[in-house]
């Protein structure tokens, strides 16, 4: 008699994958599934194919989800439910035109008074709004249609039943957003009636105690719809301080402020942005958050504080004057190119005299020995080829780098300090942690750089601190090559290390050593403060300048 | 770095760990706030609501954060029976510091004064009555079972009150003193009682080097008298465990410590008042929370400057 399959130990080894953001062992466990439910389909219970997307959409693993759904339904799974999250991975990947195909097949067969029904319409009408906004014109050949459809396939639901106030606050948002791109759509319903009605609706549900995290989201949008900035506020507030909403929520939440209502960060309602983001990287799991030029500076958040800062300055522990200080680190963030523009690596600005006296008030710039070096170390280039791209700065030309001032090799600290021919106005240097944070399993840590030498990201994806020496610390963050040089940061901002590097095989620290396993790895800025004093030290003494150390 | 030791007040707690991961991120909440981890700084919570309660509270939350009370939904404390059971002299002293807590054991929970009489003279502060008789009788059960070593049967286990919470104290305070950099006890209401008794009164308590104290009841004549012998009005100062600072932060509307909430006239060195009485105004009704001790802008001040941080 054959072995019964394992589906849920399968389940539970992708679940504990998700916990830990180990896609390797995700898909692993993704293709004994779906092997398991080829030969048995019978073992699989519908709510362990369930089990098993909803742990592969906590942790982002879209493309994995979408093949296990594709196994699944292949093998005969039926469930509306695996449809449904098979189809929203479709979304997720970008793939609209497969994700219409299959929604409008399961609208025809899930009628409009069961919850299937209702989540394939709204997830339709998702679909049809992001096509709309990724055309990017609302003259362009379709626009008009795909909004017309979206606004159709929401408003069906919400005018069958208007307890569903998720479908009827994206009527809402898609009648504003037509109104102002100009796009007439025909018996439009009237989207501040609507608002008004939804907002009543769940004010009385608050006042019995029974306003979900959902409905909180969904009444900050209907607020925002009537001008209500101390409601929008106050409603996001009770939203984002809400144990139950992760990364994956908040994504949602900010995808639908910024595209579909058009928020910027540095407009009326920027805060509403702000806090969305700061809590979004305050979550274990996370994403990148790209950052660029129009995000504000502090006195234009300072400014646009005065309405919001009553409702969020107690939201948790994270507050838009903790993203406003992501930001502040964010400018002094540089992608360092060659001449020809050709990204190499990041960097950042520290004040010398942090690292050593006699470096005074100049701001210094730190990045890899791998990245620029001289002699040049691995695939480095040559200082005098460099130059330093602050591309959060409006206006900055790259700055040349004119002279080295101190190296230490890839395999020692991997550290080169470099001076630049001049010093980037308003920009505030790292602020050094007094010490490492704890090694208790608990340590958040985040990374501001340039991933693949392209736009500035900060990297807030599995943030944790895994381990760590005197020397280095290990962390899980999706590091990419061209984050090399990058400054991480604790929770506080303030700057811990010097990425250099990451691997699948990277050697363990401590008790662990000559074990490996998947990690990111930082120099310990301590350590490289150490060095750079000691080299202070001994110019002090009247050595010669030390040889560098490579 | 430095390392804290913790120390929790009166009523049910959620498990040990929760509880001291909530601590940590209740004090490095908002702004100014101090995140422990972050920098470097390990911490420990000295957990004895295990002695007095079967199982931890679930309401992680609530306990410190919330603008109401401390978990009190446990059975009736009898503490008339306590007062019955009790030896003269504990009778005594239960009534009077019953007295000074301003409850009647014998009262209706349910009893709310009119606010007329809802004074500086009769009430302090304008919480809602029953909630502050609970809180009241907590207080006095819990501090009458220290005091008195009274023991205490939460589970099939019993245990001596006040030697077990002592040998937890101390033990914690060992594991600190191992460690590198600065070791400051960070106590709070009913903690503050065990961790001075300690720190007076125990041998075998190693030195810690600050000492700041929340919320603290240690004002009241009742509890100075049974610390002794160790408190004198004079010298009750711990200066043989405690080498810095020890700052006493109170909120005038706290209810607990607002009974006689500055402590430096009552625990001098030599004869010299040298605890630091910050007066700190707390949010809300509630003055009591932990939370909002850890939250105000004074602690964090003095916070920042026992661990080294800034010159305050």
């Amino acid at each position: 008699m054959s072995e019964v399959p394992d589906v849920a130990g399968l389940v539970a080894e992708l679940r504990s994958a998700s916990r830990d953001y180990d896609e390797d062992a995700a898909e692993t466990a993704c293709k004994q599934l779906v092997n398991v439910v080829r030969t048995a389909p019978e073992s699989l219970e519908d709510s362990d194919a369930k089990a098993a997307l909803g742990a592969l959409r906590r942790m982002r693993a879209f493309e994995l989800m979408e093949r296990l759904g594709d196994g699944f339904l292949a093998a005969g799974v039926k469930a509306p439910s695996v449809e449904r999250l098979h189809a929203q991975a479709v979304i997720e990947g970008g793939r609209l035109d497969a994700a219409k195909a299959i929604l409008a097949a399961m609208v025809e067969s899930e009628p409009l008074d069961s919850k299937e029904g209702r989540e394939a319409r709204g997830l339709l009408g998702r679909t049809f709004k992001q096509m709309y906004i990724e055309m990017g014109d609302p003259t362009a050949p379709g626009a008009k249609e795909a909004l017309a459809d979206a606004i159709a396939a929401y408003h069906e639901v919400y005018t069958a039943d208007p307890t569903e106030t998720w479908h009827g606050i994206n009527v809402v948002a898609l009648v504003k957003r037509a109104e102002r791109d100009g796009v007439e759509i025909e018996s439009a319903p009237n989207a501040d009636e609507m608002a008004a009605a939804i907002l009543k609706h769940i004010d009385d549900l608050s006042l019995d105690g029974e306003a979900t995290a959902w409905d909180a989201a969904t009444a900050s949008e209907a607020a925002l719809a009537l001008g209500d900035a101390e409601k929008a506020a106050s409603w996001l507030a009770s939203y984002v301080g809400d144990s139950g909403v992760d990364a994956f929520a908040l994504a949602g939440s900010l995808r639908q402020l910024e595209e579909v209502w058009q928020l910027t960060l540095d407009g009326e309602w920027g805060q509403l942005l702000a806090v969305l983001r700061a809590n979004m990287m305050d979550q274990a799991d996370g994403q990148q958050i790209q950052v660029d030029k129009s995000t504000p500076d502090t006195a234009t958040f300072e400014r646009q504080s005065s309405g919001f800062e009553k409702t969020f300055g107690t939201v948790g522990g994270v507050t838009a004057k903790w993203w406003d200080l992501a930001m502040v680190r964010a400018r002094a963030v540089a992608r360092i190119e060659d001449k020809t523009g050709t990204g190499i690596g990041t960097a950042f600005l520290v004040k010398g005299s942090d690292l050593n006296p006699d470096w005074g008030d100049e701001l210094i710039a730190i990045t890899n020995a791998h990245v620029v070096s001289d002699p040049q170390q691995l695939k480095a280039i040559m200082p005098g080829d460099a130059v330093a791209n602050f591309t959060m700065l409006d206006g900055q030309e790259p700055i040349p780098v004119v002279d080295l001032l101190y190296q230490s090799g890839p395999y020692e600290l991997d550290v080169a300090a470099l001076r630049l021919a001049t010093t980037p106005a308003d920009v505030v240097p790292m602020s050094l942690a007094r010490g490492l944070p704890v090694n208790d399993g608990e340590q958040r840590l985040y990374v501001i750089g340039h991933p693949n030498v392209g736009d500035l990201v900060i990297s807030i994806d599995d943030n944790k601190l895994l381990d760590r020496d005197d020397r280095l610390l290990h962390y899980r963050a999706p590091t990419e090559p061209g984050s090399s040089g990058s400054p991480v940061f604790n929770r506080q901002w303030d700057l811990i290390a010097l990425h250099h590097k990451g691997n699948d095989q990277l050697e363990r620290l401590n008790e662990h050593e000559g074990e490996r396993w998947k990690a990111n790895e930082g120099i310990s800025f301590p350590a490289i403060r150490a060095a750079c004093a000691a080299l202070a030290a001994q110019l002090a003494d009247g050595a010669a300048r030390p040889a560098q150390d490579t | 770095m430095a390392h804290i030791t913790f120390i929790h007040g009166i009523g049910n707690k959620p498990a040990a760990d929760d509880l001291l991961r909530l601590w940590n991120r209740l004090l490095a909440s908002g702004d100014g706030g101090i995140d422990l981890g972050a920098e470097g700084i390990t911490a420990e919570m000295v957990y004895w609501a295990d002695v007095m309660y079967a199982e931890p509270s679930v309401d992680g939350g609530s306990h410190e954060s919330a603008d109401t009370t401390m978990d009190l939904d446990e059975p009736e404390l009898d503490v008339d029976s306590m007062s019955e059971a009790a030896a003269s002299d504990e009778e005594v002293w239960m009534s009077s510091l019953r007295g000074k807590l301003n409850f009647d054991a014998e009262g209706d929970d349910e009893f709310t004064p009119p606010m007329e009489d809802i004074g500086a003279e009769f009430e302090r502060i304008p919480i809602p009555w029953a909630i502050k008789r609970r809180l009241m009788k907590v207080f006095l059960r819990d501090v009458h079972h220290y005091l008195f070593n009274t023991e205490s049967v939460p589970r099939e286990k019993s245990f001596a009150t006040q030697d077990e919470i002592r040998l937890r104290f101390v033990d914690a305070v060992k594991r600190g003193a191992d460690r590198e950099g600065p070791h400051i006890v960070i106590a709070h209401s009913m903690g503050t009682v065990i961790s001075y008794d300690c720190l007076k009164r125990v041998d075998d308590c190693p030195a810690v080097d600050g000492y700041m104290t929340i919320g603290s009841p240690l004002g009241l004549d009742e509890i100075q008298d049974k610390l002794q012998p160790g408190w004198s009005r004079d010298d009750g100062f711990p200066s043989e465990r405690v080498r810095g600072d020890w700052v006493n932060v109170y909120d005038r509307l706290d209810a607990v410590a607002g009974l006689d909430p500055a402590i430096a006239n009552d625990f001098r060195r030599g004869g010299e008042s040298t605890v630091m009485d910050v007066h700190q105004s707390n949010p809300g009704a509630w003055r009591h929370d932990a939370g909002k001790y850890m939250a105000g802008a004074l602690f964090r001040e003095q916070l920042s400057r026992m661990l080294g941080f800034s010159d305050v």
